[in-house]
């Protein structure tokens, strides 16, 4: 009870001091760094900072910055960090750092703008659904009022917005992984920065073609955020929704069966229809294939093949067969030089992913209050699945994650317990590696098991995710 | 009487001995270097002590002597260039690395490389340096076990800027001045004891016997933990009616 009391009140601080905190707390790591730096011959600084500063080096002298080897970022990275040469060595982890706070930010705009906008709605086209469900059942109306009574007192408060904003946005200011991705040095959080103001202009702004040129920057940046495009571009349509929360409370009781008769067809010729795309959806794909072909088509100009090899090319075609977390390195090591391998296999190693990618984009796409739900499901699909697995891509699930907190309901323990999971599954990966790679044990089929158990980890997590997301449940807001 | 003479013919001997030494302009030098692989897994370091017992040292600092260590690396270990740098910064090691290395291919994919490690010291009876590099994945094999790696024997180079005494080794080579690597200067490649030499280690591979299970177990997982998410949206329905 005390220590729930001594949470509430750390929540309860504004969030300007927050961001403050977090911001002197990276600036104190980045002191530290340069102090380890010095004396320890293990660096605190990532190697890629490195490799940035180099690039920087080589653009200032007037040359390509993939002179410099295994720099595979875009160019505009470089140029950002040239202040690196001229001014100060920490200057980019200042700017990460920075970042970070900026994405705190946008965090909250973002979340404040749902909550506020959904509990609008659920104001504005309440009484039409509670008139017809009036004439079907006297006693579902009783509660239906109820469920009228509690929203207002729960949403307009903004004692409680305020509450729940702060609580994401320290999910992600004071998440140590967060932190050391900033002050070591790496530049993942600026990808995370371009994907929440695409999705700032579109849901909060409803600037769309600003939206899409962001949203093509972000894909020049890492590529990874190009398998947003169809939640984005669903977002948009005529027929995305928004569930009313009244209308979800009354079906989950009494219609579940007829809604599973509804969901048993998986494709019906309507969904095409999704595809044609609306006024909003075409300045959507125009902007980001205007900020796309310009930034490819400007650094091609400048820096050739090359940029487009080692940018994007890279990573369709890599082979790094260096043990990680991926499920799937332990096949690509025995099959990295076996000539004739199966043309199935690479099938069915991209197709589950895309599968759940295009499934989830179309599914919460649609769904105007899960849509932020939606990308960071997506976003954990991509991670799990991807054939390359290092912590550092994790900082793409943080980012998006404090999006959608609110809207999963899940009591301490099991939330508890899937962190616990978590953490004890890339624990259990860490032992049989190490003995790998410091040892020199042939432990190669443990890593790979480790590996599996990681995956099932995630998605046992992914799946408790899924079914405790309800958005519509304005129970826990009330409770703050 | 004899006895004197005895002596002083002695010490005439001695004297006219090291003077012939020095007179034929000849330093020769002997040398043991001890070379061990510290750790174990795929990031070594590889310890070597370097002990000149003749010349002594204030022999070497007049003549303004300095020593490199030249060791190529076969495709099966590299050193990273970065790595170098950090204890090139630190002031810990002062290395130059002849050609590009790859850090990120595997054993058959990659060519040889030469460092170069410079010894800056003013006592040379005992120089001990440490030079960290790593193996590369080797390609998997049928039963799996371990790879080998054998590391050549490192060169030892030698060059003295005053030429006061001739040095006696003929074979001189053409090797990067210093860490800079700007400049090629002519270094003598002098012989060298070495003693309890390990130049060779097992680096674990990938064992083919396991590709049968590996595939079928990691697809199959793959595709189940799709139609499990696949199954969750069909159960967790929040559509309108």
């Amino acid at each position: 009870m005390i220590m729930d009391n001594w949470f509430q009140k750390f929540v309860r601080i504004h969030y300007g001091i927050h961001l403050m905190t977090s911001l002197i707390i990276r600036f104190g790591l980045i002191g530290y760094s340069i102090y380890h730096d010095k004396v320890y011959t293990i660096p605190y600084t990532d190697v890629d900072y490195r490799v940035f500063t180099d690039a920087s080096r080589y653009v200032l002298l007037g040359e390509s910055p993939y002179e410099r080897h295994t720099y595979r970022y875009s160019p505009l990275l470089a140029i950002a960090l040239i202040p690196n040469l001229k001014i100060c060595f920490i200057f980019g982890k200042i700017l990460f750092s920075v970042i970070d706070i900026l994405v705190a930010l946008l965090i909250r705009k973002i979340l404040i703008y749902n909550i506020e906008e959904y509990s609008e709605f659920s104001k504005t086209k309440y009484l039409s659904i509670e008139g017809t469900e009036k004439s079907i059942n006297d006693s579902k109306n009783v509660r239906s009022n109820h469920n009228l009574k509690k929203i207002k007192l729960s949403l307009v408060h903004d004692d409680t917005l305020n509450f729940i904003a702060n609580i994401s946005i320290i999910a992600w200011l004071y998440n140590p992984l967060t932190i050391a991705i900033a002050t070591r040095g790496n530049c993942d959080s600026i990808a995370g920065l371009l994907v929440l103001t695409t999705i700032f202009c579109i849901q909060c702004k409803k600037k769309y073609f600003l939206g899409g040129l962001f949203h093509g920057l972000a894909i020049h940046f890492r590529l990874y955020p190009i398998f947003y495009s169809l939640t984005l571009f669903m977002f948009l349509s005529n027929y995305s929704y928004y569930v009313h929360p009244a209308a979800v409370k009354i079906t989950s009781k009494k219609t579940v069966c007829k809604q599973n008769e509804e969901k048993r067809t998986i494709f019906k010729k309507k969904y095409l229809m999704y595809l044609i795309p609306n006024r909003n959806q075409i300045s959507l794909v125009l902007g980001c294939l205007m900020s796309l072909v310009l930034s490819i088509g400007f650094f091609y100009y400048l820096y050739g093949f090359k940029f487009i090899y080692e940018t994007y090319l890279y990573h369709f075609v890599r082979h790094d067969t260096r043990h990680n977390f991926s499920l799937y390195f332990y096949l690509q090591y025995l099959t990295a030089f076996i000539k004739n391998v199966p043309f199935w296999q690479n099938i069915l190693m991209t197709l589950p992913q895309l599968v759940l990618i295009v499934v989830i984009s179309v599914r919460y796409g649609l769904d105007k209050i899960s849509f932020n739900f939606g990308i960071v499901i997506q976003t954990i699909v991509m991670v799990t699945y991807n054939t390359v697995l290092t912590s550092q891509y994790f900082v793409w699930i943080m980012v998006v994650l404090p999006l959608c907190i609110w809207q999963i309901k899940m009591s301490i323990i099991s939330a508890g317990s899937c962190i616990l999971v978590w953490f004890v599954a890339q624990g259990a990966w860490l032992f049989p590696a190490f003995l790998l790679e410091f040892k020199g044990q042939n432990t190669f089929i443990y890593v790979w098991l480790q590996g599996v158990a990681f995956f099932c980890a995630n998605i046992a997590i992914l799946g408790r995710l899924i079914m405790n997301h309800k958005p519509h449940d304005f129970k826990i807001l009330k409770k703050y | 009487m004899i006895n004197v003479y005895y002596l002083s013919a002695i010490f005439f001997l001695y004297i006219s001995s090291n003077v012939y030494a020095s007179n034929n302009g000849c330093l020769s030098f002997d040398v043991l270097l001890t070379q061990n692989i510290e750790n174990q897994g795929f990031h070594r370091e590889l310890k070597w002590l370097l002990e000149v017992i003749r010349p002594d040292t204030s022999t070497l600092i007049k003549n303004e002597c300095s020593f490199a260590v030249e060791l190529d690396m076969p495709p099966s270990v590299f050193v990273n260039p970065d790595e170098l740098a950090d204890l090139q910064r630190l002031g810990i090691l002062k290395t130059f690395i002849g050609e590009f290395v790859d850090i990120e291919l595997t054993e058959h994919e990659a060519t040889n490389h030469t460092v170069y490690i410079f010894i800056e010291t003013d006592d040379f009876s005992k120089v001990s340096l440490t030079l960290p590099f790593h193996a590369r994945y080797q390609r998997s094999q049928i039963s799996g076990g371990y790879g080998k790696a054998v590391l050549n024997k490192p060169r030892l180079l030698v060059r003295c800027l005053q030429k006061k005494e001739k040095l006696c080794e003929k074979f001189s080579t053409e090797a990067p001045c210093d860490f800079r690597g700007d400049e090629k200067c002519q270094w003598f490649d002098i012989k060298y004891k070495s003693l309890l030499e390990v130049n060779e280690m097992l680096v674990p591979v990938g064992d083919l016997d396991h590709y049968p299970l590996v595939s079928i177990v990691t697809l199959s997982i793959g595709c189940m933990g799709c139609i499990y998410i696949l199954s969750l949206f069909s159960v967790f329905s929040k559509k309108p009616i």
